[in-house]
């Protein structure tokens, strides 16, 4: 049931480049980034490319890219990561409808660990 | 009579502190409250920042709770991310590196057992030995379902364990290898992913077969994909079969004198306070007469699945089973 604190509404906001959410690891315990396989944000029914989400942790900033090649820092359990948004064109302010997809690639499991959140959140 | 010993891991209250309401402190004191055993076993990359490498702060801090709230350092948990890179599995080499400081950190915080993982293969657990003796630390390698002691890997290890003649090798079984059922809470689960009750009948069908788990992957798939059962569904519901082995309680005999420490895997009660999915008594029965006298700790794996119960009740639950089945011995 990690599913239940992955989104932290509190933290959605509008960016200048387009929004960001906060999120929680859906996992017993933390994770190398690179063990991070997918992040796929949904923003009222419209699947965002993962390329145009960052994460914000340990007050780094990783692209995709940065974020499939860090081996050692770590999204720890129960911290709160900020996703970025990269989105163009006009983001109405009030209430969205967002999907959050974690996939973790844990070496040892035969299949991917994948968890799905979804919840109405007010980005201003 | 019996000399098994209780303790509680803190996998248990994963969802519990994941919700950010619990510190460590929290987590500890309210074991410690509901008197769940004498022992505790923690994971590394769950409660240690920071971890492997422990500061001079958290190794204080992790011994001033274990003294103030009088538990005994049973297990330290370590994983071994074989697949911490994208497009290349960890080398032999790079697994020993991966696991030399998780070593370090169970002897600098006094637990005498770090409890390792099947994905590292015999060669890896050969070559730390001497890293391990030195620090004197028990690589006690966690016995997962698939991982019966019939597993090819399992017989390797054993025989490794033979030739090395060292206290630093050991098994921790996991008793969510030797299930009677799948549990109730997992098959609960399945049906918020859209699988029928037609294909969770199916599942368990194949669950009861004699074959392989990968035998049992393939089977499911080609019976649930002309059933229109999506890719996600298969997924979840292979985990009825890598989460619940088959074994039978009696086989863990032919390892006993490697066991080092137990994982007491468990999902739910019924309204007698059993276990439906795991025998008990017979477990405690087996390792009782195999002479084994360690601990056996508390690990509540329904959280993944549901969150209508409380951890910390649901592993009093278990205490309270365990304690009878004890005094029945």
């Amino acid at each position: 049931m990690y599913e239940k604190y992955m989104i932290v509404p509190e933290l959605a906001k509008k960016t200048e480049k387009g929004f960001e959410i906060g999120a929680r690891l859906p996992y017993y315990r933390g994770v190398s980034l690179s063990m991070v396989e997918e992040i796929e944000v949904t923003l009222d029914g419209e699947t965002l490319p993962q390329s145009d989400v960052s994460i914000l942790i340990n007050g780094k900033t990783y692209n995709l890219e940065q974020r499939e090649n860090e081996l050692d820092d770590r999204w720890e359990m129960g911290e709160v990561a900020t996703l970025a948004i990269a989105k163009s064109g006009e983001l109405p302010a009030g209430e969205h409808k967002l999907g959050l997809k974690i996939n973790l690639r844990i070496g040892y499991m035969p299949f991917p660990s994948i968890r799905i959140a979804e919840r109405n959140i007010i980005i201003n | 009579m019996s000399n098994i010993k209780l303790a509680t891991s803190l996998f248990s209250f994963a969802y519990e502190w994941n919700s950010g309401k619990y510190s460590l402190e929290d987590v500890i004191a309210e074991t410690r409250k509901r008197d769940l055993g004498t022992g505790l076993e923690i994971i590394g990359f769950q409660s240690l920042r920071g971890f492997p490498y422990i500061s001079y702060e958290t190794e204080k801090e992790v011994k001033n709770l274990l003294d103030k709230y009088e538990f005994e350092p049973v297990a330290l948990d370590a994983n071994i991310d074989v697949g911490i890179k994208r497009h290349a599995k960890m080398s032999i080499d790079e697994t020993v590196e991966y696991i030399k400081p998780q070593i370090l950190a169970a002897q600098k915080l006094g637990f005498p057992i770090l409890r390792c993982q099947t994905t590292a293969p015999a060669e890896v657990y050969e070559k730390l030995v001497p890293f391990a003796e030195k620090a004197n630390v028990i690589m006690g390698i966690e016995l997962h379902t698939p991982y019966s002691v019939d597993h090819p890997s399992v017989i390797k290890m054993a025989e490794m364990f033979g030739q090395m003649q060292t206290h630093v090798l050991g098994f921790i079984p996991d008793m969510g290898t030797c299930m009677r059922a799948i549990p109730d809470a997992l098959l609960t689960s399945f049906k918020t992913s859209g699988v029928t009750d037609e294909m969770i009948a199916i599942t368990k069908e194949i669950w009861h077969k004699d074959m392989p788990t990968t035998a049992k992957f393939g089977e499911l798939a080609q019976t649930l994909i002309p059933m229109g059962a999506t890719p996600p569904q298969i997924g979840r519901l292979n985990m009825a079969f890598s989460m619940n082995g088959r074994q039978p309680i009696e086989a863990w005999a032919e390892i006993m004198p490697y066991v080092v420490h137990i994982h007491g895997k468990f999902y739910g009660f019924d309204e007698n306070g059993d276990e439906p999915s795991i025998d008990y008594p017979t477990i405690f029965k087996v390792f009782n007469e195999g002479g084994y006298n360690g601990y056996i700790s508390s690990e509540y794996e329904g959280s993944a699945f549901t969150d209508e119960f409380d951890a910390f009740d649901q592993v009093e639950k278990q205490h309270q089973l365990f304690k009878r089945i004890v005094n029945d011995l």
